[in-house]
């Protein structure tokens, strides 16, 4: 419902001459004049003569530029469809085919900010924050590091300090107490070098969960080789001997492997 | 200028009044590595000390400059100390001198005696500006702790 109420039937000179524009508007290009032209919904072909059809569902969801054919495909009963007169130059939305446009009659400029604000971007994330400097890499983000001293916006707002200690600031700093230069310096930066630098003793707790999965390691190694039976006697380098010895009798590996490298003439390995 | 850090690694040396420096950084905005001529020690010194004591400098260049200082390897003299002090009044930011004064203190964090004489050679500079050394403020010890949100065990 809300959406329909930015559809109003206005009779201003505008909308006359916004609609008249659509109307005459021929190859755009060939005119020099790009105007929005409404797009509909659901088939996305331009919505003629800006009389857009809403239907009852499509209000409620927020979607209500729809073309009268497809309105009146959708709409089995068309009383239940709405016209609403399009407000050309009040509509904010944009076309998702049409290019958008610098509409006529002196709104131009106006269209194309409609819903930007002049600050640059980083102000939405910063806030009001001072922007002091390059800091670690041009981005407008406050960081400390000790690498990094100097970031490039200062920690606090400044609604977040006293407007006389600013003041006071700017004349002479004898003036200033001990106090003041450390909220001076806190509203500039968060945490000082030694703060930056002073140990977590963090290697504690990763010493202390190093220790218990390495007791888990060695549990489970007990634990498996306790349920496992003792090795077969193929694995004592007696038997292992013995089974290298019938190798080389039965010549395995006769031409590139192991019996080429035994010297039978001799009896023991080739050089 | 004194170069610490190459000191550092190899104490046994012992400390050294000055040293030749790396091949230095181009000039502050400018090309960085000049074709063929190093920039000596001397150089250095001044081109910061001139670019500290511009007039209408603002806190913008004052924190390249500075970070330039940083980035070299070495501590920067008394004298270009100084006239980034008086640029910082300049631009009326105390804050920002104490934080230079404990990036020095990190710049010489392996030779211990460097930043007790930094200090002297500049408490002119300091007293007559009204500048507080971090010592003053009692910022050689941690005063607060934050939570590193990159301990994920604490």
């Amino acid at each position: 419902m809300l959406e329909a109420a930015n559809y109003g039937t206005a009779n201003n000179v505008e909308l006359k001459a916004g609609v008249e524009r659509i109307e005459s508007a021929g190859p755009l290009a060939a005119r020099g004049v790009v105007v929005r032209i409404p797009v509909c919904c659901r088939c996305f072909g331009p919505i003629p003569n800006g009389r857009i059809i809403a239907l009852a569902q499509s209000l409620i969801k927020g979607c209500p530029k729809l073309c009268p054919t497809m309105a009146s495909v959708l709409c089995r009963i068309p009383s239940k469809a709405k016209v609403i007169q399009q407000t050309l130059l009040l509509s904010s939305t944009p076309s998702r085919l049409a290019s958008h446009a610098v509409a006529a009659a002196g709104h131009g400029h106006h269209d194309i900010h409609d819903g930007h604000s002049s600050e640059p971007a980083y102000r939405y994330a910063i806030g009001t924050r001072e922007v002091v400097g390059y800091g670690w890499a041009g981005d407008e983000v406050y960081g400390d590091s000790i690498v990094w001293p100097y970031p490039a916006i200062r920690f606090r707002r400044p609604e977040s300090v006293d407007a006389s200690l600013l003041k006071k600031e700017k004349g002479d700093w004898k003036n200033l107490s001990i106090q003041e230069k450390k909220d001076l310096y806190r509203y500039s930066f968060c945490e000082t070098f030694s703060e930056q630098l002073a140990p977590t003793g963090q290697w504690k707790s990763i010493w202390g969960i190093m220790m218990f999965w390495t007791a888990l390691a060695l549990w489970g190694f007990m634990g498996i080789k306790a349920v496992y039976p003792p090795l077969p006697a193929t694995f004592t380098d007696e038997h292992r001997l013995r089974m290298l010895k019938e190798m080389i009798d039965m010549r395995v590996g006769a031409v590139d492997g192991l019996a080429s490298q035994w010297d039978y003439e001799k009896g023991q390995w080739k050089e | 200028m004194f170069s610490t850090i190459a000191r550092a690694t190899s104490g046994v040396l012992g400390r050294a009044t000055t040293l030749r420096s790396l091949p230095a950084l181009g000039r502050l905005g400018g090309v960085r590595f000049s074709h063929g001529h190093e920039e000596t020690d001397e150089e250095f010194d001044a081109r910061m000390t001139a670019f500290f004591q511009r007039k209408d400098i603002d806190g913008w260049d004052i924190r390249r400059g500075l970070q330039e200082l940083f980035s070299i390897d070495g501590v920067p003299e008394p004298v270009t100390i100084s006239a980034a002090m008086h640029a910082m009044r300049r631009v009326n930011d105390h804050a920002l001198a104490v934080r230079f004064m404990e990036s020095l203190k990190y710049k010489c964090r392996g030779m211990p005696d460097i930043y007790p004489y930094l200090i002297q050679e500049v408490r002119p500079t300091l007293t007559e500006l009204g500048i507080s050394t971090p010592e003053e403020l009692g910022y050689d010890k941690p005063e607060l702790a934050l939570k590193n949100p990159d301990d994920i065990h604490g």
